[in-house]
């Protein structure tokens, strides 16, 4: 499973209690998606997962409004190898 | 001599027609326009049969047109109804239904909600979209642009109804409460007066329209000719992103719930940013944890920083200026004193004064006051305390529900809830009407709900069931199943299932031994 998949299956496991499958393009700040608190839940998974501190700066909008946005940030840090 | 809310907006259209009175997204909306719009708007409702007293509602997110809705319904002499954007079908089809709302004010990225509430029952209109597979007249805004700018000519009074907010009600459906122009304008002045608000001030608009703190920035904004900047939901969840927006949009004013602050303090990254245009930063909702505020304090120090207290049944009513820096043996921030304006007692279980220094329920008596809620006499006949001072004379208090006492200094501070109310986010949450959504499902014999994980300040909501002989349930199924009753912020985090529940000596369900349950997978 690559770590894009995972994070799909966090998201809709863990944050969306299983209600909806999540596509790489979905916006993940829409009303229905995830909350200020599932953000957090989510950034830290990430943390967890890699290994790494996403510096405070970089929690932003441009980076993490999508699944396939958050994984292109995450590409680009050269994080994304470890897994 | 402004009387109407809405009066506040035609009042500074005159004064200063050119300042934004609201932005979003880097763009403004002028008094001027913003009156023009909210005019149209009006002649359009009264032309689709609204009037004075009728209730409209506002089922958007942040956007210009949020304050063109707000503004345009009191103009057409209704009361706005705040929809949250977020609320499944169910709840929000109750609310139109129970408040006897036909029109609503949208916008096109709702079409699939709005298709599914228009199927169930006659809508005069909704404005804001124009799409074919709503079953009820549609109209765009460009459709209202065409309409007559003139002021509408409307018999109103400021003890006419300006808005309804609802909220967790405790028997498992929402409670309206009712605001006239005369208590929203009150609590606007207080406010505006309070913390010295003028033209120059730019107000952050962290809360949600149908979140009661709202009515700062929509009301005591505009009340003295200042901007508000309404922040976009997606910015909220993104701490670093609204650090850059307050620092962009030069915000002077910051109202929000605790936790907003502490993320911003946490993640933010402000060490980065130049937030030295915020004079006040004001939070209510819940209590702020000491440690983040002593944090936030040496931060930003340059703010002036205030504890506001308040159901949405009167606004606000205590205030408490937070000394900087903070006394160091200083363990509870206050809540404060009453408001110039309101008066407050704290009583027994007998409606009898307790004595100094003993915790009872505050009970409160001010001009900034709801009405009541919508059709629930049943509620109106508990939510308030009367006495007749003398012949003919009739006090009402409302009942707030939270027990404080009054300290030595003569201020208030903040002991606990009367009833099972907690609070998660500052969201009000019930834990009765958790219940009561678990008791629907046919597999729960048992369920609790309790305060569960505190995770940096919030606490958040966990339950508990037990299932009926034979029956098979998962917890994930049940969170689905809550999520289509139950605003999202009153969803557990955690279903915990068990076989039996831990019980108290007399048989009842032992709820703080569920505590224990706390962020347990």
């Amino acid at each position: 499973m690559t770590f894009e998949d995972q994070l799909k299956q966090f998201i809709s496991q863990d944050l969306l209690n299983g209600r909806v499958e999540v596509d790489s393009e979905d916006s993940l700040l829409e009303d229905d998606m995830v909350d200020s608190l599932g953000m957090l839940r989510l950034v830290m998974h990430i943390e967890e997962k890699l290994g790494i501190k996403i510096p405070h700066e970089d929690l932003i909008i441009e980076n993490f409004h999508t699944v396939g946005v958050i994984v292109n940030y995450l590409d680009e840090r050269g994080v994304l190898t470890k897994s | 001599m402004i009387y109407l809310l809405h009066q506040a907006i035609e009042e500074h259209a005159r004064i200063r027609p050119n300042q934004d009175a609201f932005r979003h997204n880097g763009k403004g909306i002028s008094y001027r326009e913003l009156d023009i719009r909210a005019n149209r708007l009006a002649n359009k409702l009264r032309a689709l049969g609204v009037g004075t007293g009728d209730r409209v509602g506002i089922y958007m997110n942040k956007c210009l047109e949020m304050p063109v809705a707000v503004f345009g319904i009191m103009k057409a002499g209704a009361a706005y109804v705040p929809l949250d954007p977020s609320a499944p079908t169910d709840r929000l089809a109750f609310i139109l239904a129970h408040c006897g709302i036909d029109v609503l004010i949208s916008h096109k990225n709702k079409t699939p909600r709005l298709a599914e509430l228009a199927a169930g029952r006659t809508l005069k209109g909704i404005i804001g979209v124009h799409q074919a597979e709503i079953a009820a007249p549609t109209f765009s805004w460009a459709q209202v642009e065409e309409i007559s700018a003139a002021h509408p000519d409307v018999s109103l009074m400021e003890d006419d109804l300006a808005y309804i907010m609802y909220t967790s009600g405790s028997t498992g459906v929402p409670k309206g409460i009712m605001h006239t122009h005369a208590s929203g304008l009150s609590y606007a002045r207080g406010a505006a007066d309070l913390y010295g608000l003028n033209p120059g001030d730019r107000l952050g608009n962290h809360s949600p329209l149908h979140f009661d703190m709202s009515t700062l920035e929509f009301f005591s904004g505009p009340l003295v000719g200042a901007t508000t900047v309404l922040i976009p939901r997606e910015y909220a969840k993104l701490p670093a992103s609204m650090a850059g927006l307050i620092e962009k949009e030069r915000l002077t004013i910051w109202y929000s719930v605790p936790f907003a602050l502490i993320q911003l303090l946490l993640r933010g990254a402000i060490e980065n940013r130049d937030l030295s245009s915020l004079r006040w930063i004001l939070y209510g909702g819940e209590s702020f944890p000491i440690k983040y505020l002593r944090d936030l304090m040496n931060r930003l120090p340059g703010a002036r920083y205030g504890n506001v207290y308040g159901p949405a049944e009167v606004n606000q009513c205590t205030f408490y200026l937070l000394p900087t820096p903070l006394p160091r043996d200083m363990v509870n921030v206050p809540l404060g004193s009453m408001w110039d304006n309101a008066t407050g007692r704290i009583l027994d279980e007998n409606d009898r004064e307790v004595p100094p220094g003993e915790a009872g329920e505050l009970v409160v008596r001010t001009p900034t006051m709801m009405q009541g809620y919508w059709n629930r006499p049943d509620l109106n006949e508990k939510a308030f305390f009367r006495d007749s001072p003398f012949p003919g004379y009739t006090r009402a208090y409302y009942r707030t529900g939270d027990l404080v006492l009054r300290g030595e200094d003569g201020l208030m501070y903040f002991v606990g809830r009367k009833d099972r109310q907690i609070k998660t986010r500052g969201y009000r949450v019930e834990l009765d009407e958790i219940e009561a959504a678990l008791a629907t499902c046919p597999e729960v014999l048992e369920a609790a709900a309790f305060s569960g994980e505190i995770f940096e300040g919030s606490a958040s909501v966990e339950a508990a069931v037990t299932l009926k002989e034979g029956q098979q349930a998962d917890a994930n199924g049940l969170i689905a199943v809550l999520k289509e009753k139950l605003p999202w912020y009153a969803v557990p985090r955690q279903v915990h299932l068990l076989d039996s529940f831990p019980r108290t000596a007399t048989g009842k369900i032992d709820r703080r031994a569920l505590e224990a349950l706390r962020n347990m997978q």
